[in-house]
């Protein structure tokens, strides 16, 4: 089994992997960023819609526009970056194995960051199991990057960001969205996505959910109904729908089973998608030398991936010793200001207390561990 | 924690031999309790593959073999009974074992034995010529010179064995207390005590050690010998068939396959722990795990594309002449060993009722104790080869 | 069903076609564009049965975790549509339970 020695294995090409590696890059690291996928950039691709924030976080641009600039960037920075290459798991705690469709490779990193983002949530009811219900995420990997539709008449179920954004995709791709079916009383997404579809008449239906699917084969109806305030089902409100696609968009968890490998701790944190790995300010975890960024490390967006990213390429390099400490800090300081700017107001806020309890605590475990 | 303050028995291990005396007391109306450091089936009964194969190993010793069956042919019966009355579907599956020669001299070797098992009194062993093995096995590579073969052997679930004696004792009444680590037995002159437990004391008049590769830490009178082993688990595929197949090639390698009722293959075999502390460890290296995937293709080169989803690693035990430890201790009233298994599916009903008659009847068993006897290592400084792994375990015992 | 036109991707670009058989059926497909990709466009849904039900599964996760897009592939079951890429002659079958390993 061939080994390659390297200083940064960064673990997923997303938003947070390439921003990761272009930090630790800059400062003579050197970095190999390993993908599952044969396209790098993460969900950043199927982002057709545009980002909005401050002009570091690209306002204005397209998400596979960023992905573009990213992977430009890293390119120039000699960042080897290694495709339809999954990364099997941790062994003998630093050698990482990898499968690149023809035999099996190690890495050996000094340090590590997974940046493996996260999966979707799925819901089961009565004919979950029909050909016809998909995540969302699938959904939008299918219109948005293999320009297929997996169907023309179709129930959203969740209206976070997910949820809306991908009807509005849906319905650029030309499909007719005919509902939104959303549990809790109040549409969890940024209003500026909802207004998107809410202008084009989709109904958007909140303290409602799916009861049941139906078809012979492959999805032809849904049944919807309204909740109570206890979230049960309202007797004689159900609806039916004639739809053949029902996504699911009902949250994100992350994906750390690298971490889990690399004998991480974990926390629950619900809002921001379940368990996390613990890490500190500077993202790094329990684990010394491994750090996360991105939704393995907590469910948030692609702009504070891309600072989190930054934050653990630094972070790294520094503990490399290719950055001092004060410059390090210097520059670390840049981008969680931004954090703090981006986790703010009613959405940001909750994303802010869950990410304290976590740093909170980071020192409880690691005081104990020393 | 609420442990009791005291009781009639503890049983320390919760793993399937543990269980299996918990079941059959706690079903005798006796106050029984199990105290087990982790999960139930952490250990062995957890990590194994199911396989049952009644006389394991290639001992060629006519006396042991006819001793060996008669307790073989009793668990086999008492199994069968457990598939009957547990509540809990353990996939048992008498579909044939399979000891497969890849060379002419091993087939002649397999010949051999199989008239001395015929001799020493076993009916069902049976030598299947290449051919035939090729028509039953279509999946296995070409060059298959036979095959010893046992129609009722086969396999089970070794988990939902274990769990499902769990439920059958708690239905009588047995309490079962997971992560609770016995840190000694309490023992006076004449013998036991009771257990010291997390700062507390649960006084009792019988213990059994059922903590098998774990028994010297308790009672390091008796010297059990761990031993770890490595398997791989694939995704679920049609049959192959799933009888478990052992081979054993040059001396050197030793591995065992069987597949699960839903269609898994487990692969079992190659091992890097060589010393005695490494046998412990349950995580796999990329190394053996590359060297079990690598048994895929070289004996089923046809399923070779197969994808494997999971690698463990398990520790079973061993004592110095191959019987596992199954009666009292010398000196120490009421304590009682019930370890160095490792071939859980062919002692597992047997020893439940060997040790709960033991102590509901004043030591008076259905089967003699005897070959069992915990005694015959009693402080005995065993010359264990080091380093070693399964192929020089057997060697040493005589049993290759 | 392909989306030939979209208001933010513009028209469907030319890309080399290949042909896949599905269930004996000559199916148009684009080069490296994996084989969900192709059935869906083909409006096919039903990947595979079950194996105790018999029930139709489909495409679910589309990101290689769920495995409930299996089906068999040249002679091998089990192949993840969803992140396996077509090829020019491949061969697709619609897997019943575990389907079968070619010998």
């Amino acid at each position: 089994m061939k080994e390659k020695e390297i200083d940064l294995a960064v673990v997923g090409s997303g938003p947070a992997g390439l921003s990761a590696a272009i930090e630790a890059a800059k400062y003579g690291a050197s970095v190999e960023i390993i993908d599952e996928n044969a396209l790098p950039g993460g969900q950043l691709f199927k982002q057709i819609h545009k980002f909005f924030g401050s002009k570091e976080h690209y306002a204005g641009v397209r998400g596979y526009d960023i992905g573009r600039k990213l992977l430009d960037e890293a390119e120039n920075l000699k960042v080897d970056i290694r495709l339809n290459t999954i990364a099997f798991g941790v062994f003998n705690k630093n050698k990482i194995g990898l499968f690149d469709q023809k035999s099996i490779l190690v890495s050996k990193p000094k340090k590590i960051i997974i940046a493996t983002g996260a999966s979707e949530n799925p819901l089961a009811f009565p004919g979950w199991t029909l050909p016809g219900v998909m995540g969302a995420g699938a959904v939008q990997t299918m219109i948005n990057i293999h320009r297929v539709l997996p169907g023309r008449k179709v129930l959203m179920v969740g209206a976070g960001n997910v949820g809306l954004i991908v009807s509005y995709q849906l319905l650029q791709a030309g499909a007719d969205v005919v509902a939104i079916v959303e549990a809790m009383p109040k549409i969890g997404g940024y209003f500026v996505h909802a207004a998107k579809v809410l202008r084009i008449g989709v109904l958007i239906l909140t303290s409602h959910t799916i009861i049941e699917a139906k078809g012979d084969k492959e999805v032809e109806s849904a049944t919807i109904a309204a909740l109570d305030q206890n979230l049960n089902p309202i007797k004689g409100s159900e609806k039916e729908l004639e739809v053949d696609l029902i996504c699911i968009a009902i949250g994100l968890r992350p994906e750390a089973d690298l971490c889990r490998m690399l004998n991480c701790e974990f926390t629950y944190i619900p809002f921001l998608g379940g368990h996390v790995p613990i890490h500190n300010e500077d993202m790094e975890t329990t684990t010394p030398g491994v750090y996360v960024a991105g939704d393995v490390s907590g469910i948030e967006e692609a702009s504070v991936a891309m600072e989190e990213g930054r934050i653990a390429g630094i972070s790294a390099a520094e503990s490399l010793g290719y950055i001092s400490s004060e410059e390090a800090e210097k520059e670390k300081m840049k981008c969680k200001e931004r954090l703090k700017a981006f986790r703010i107001g009613p959405f940001g806020s909750p994303r802010q207390e869950g990410k304290n309890k976590i740093f909170e605590e980071y020192k409880r475990r690691v005081k104990n561990v020393k | 924690m609420h442990f009791p303050l005291s009781c009639e028995v503890v049983i320390i291990g919760g793993g399937m031999m543990g269980l299996s005396t918990a079941y059959r007391l706690a079903q005798a109306g006796c106050d029984v309790i199990v105290l087990e450091w982790r999960n139930i089936a952490s250990g062995a009964s957890g990590r194994n593959g199911g396989q049952i194969i009644q006389l394991d190993g290639r001992d060629k010793d006519q006396k042991s073999i006819s001793q060996r069956l008669i307790y073989a042919k009793e668990n086999t019966k008492l199994l069968d009974e457990l598939y009957e009355e547990l509540d809990y579907d353990f996939e048992l599956n008498r579909c044939g074992s399979f000891d497969v020669a890849f060379s002419k001299k091993d087939a002649e070797e397999l010949m051999e034995l199989v008239e001395i098992q015929r001799k020493a009194g076993d009916k069902e062993i049976e030598f299947l010529e290449g051919d035939e093995v090729q028509r039953l096995f279509p999946v296995l590579r070409k060059d298959v010179y036979g095959a010893r073969y046992r129609p009722t052997d086969g396999n089970l679930e070794p988990l939902k064995l274990t769990y499902g004696l769990a439920k059958a004792a708690k239905k009588y009444g047995a309490k079962i207390f997971t992560h609770s680590k016995v840190d000694k037995i309490l023992v006076d002159h004449i013998g036991v005590t009771g257990v010291s437990i997390q700062g507390r004391t649960i006084k009792t008049k019988w213990v059994v050690n059922a903590t098998n590769a774990w028994a010297s830490i308790l009672t390091p009178e008796v010297d059990i010998l761990p031993l770890r082993d490595v398997a791989v688990l694939t995704e679920e595929i049609a049959s192959i068939p799933p009888s478990p197949i052992e081979t054993i090639i040059g001396d050197e390698l030793v591995f065992t396959t069987t597949q699960t009722r839903s269609g898994n293959v487990l692969v079992g075999g190659r091992t890097e722990a060589r010393f005695r502390k490494d046998q412990y460890k349950e995580d796999v290296t990329l190394e053996e795990l590359r060297e079990n995937v690598s048994i895929i293709s070289e004996f089923f080169p046809s399923i070779s594309n197969v994808n494997v989803i999971r690698a463990w690693a398990g520790t079973m035990a061993f004592t110095a002449d191959g019987f596992p430890c199954i009666g009292p201790m010398p000196g120490v009233k009421g304590l009682i060993i019930s370890a160095g298994f490792n071939n859980g599916m062919g002692y597992v009903a047997i020893t439940g009722k060997l040790v709960s008659e033991y102590i509901l009847h004043n030591g008076k068993t259905s089967l003699p104790l005897d070959p069992f006897d915990p005694a015959r290592f009693y402080k005995k400084k065993i010359k264990w080869p080091e380093p070693y792994n399964y192929s020089i375990i057997t060697k040493f015992l005589g049993r290759l | 069903m392909r989306i030939v036109d979209h208001p933010i991707l513009g028209k469907l670009k030319e890309r080399k076609k290949v042909f896949i058989e599905v269930d004996g059926r000559k199916i148009e497909a684009y080069e490296g564009e994996p084989i969900a990709a192709a059935l869906l466009a083909a409006g096919v849904r039903v990947f595979r049965y079950t194996s105790k039900e018999k029930e139709p599964r489909g495409l679910f996760c589309a990101i290689g975790r769920c495995t409930d897009c299996v089906m068999i592939v040249d002679g091998i079951p089990n192949v993840r549509t969803c992140v396996t890429s077509v090829r020019d002659g491949m061969k697709i079958e619609t897997q019943k339970g575990l389907g079968k390993w070619r010998k």
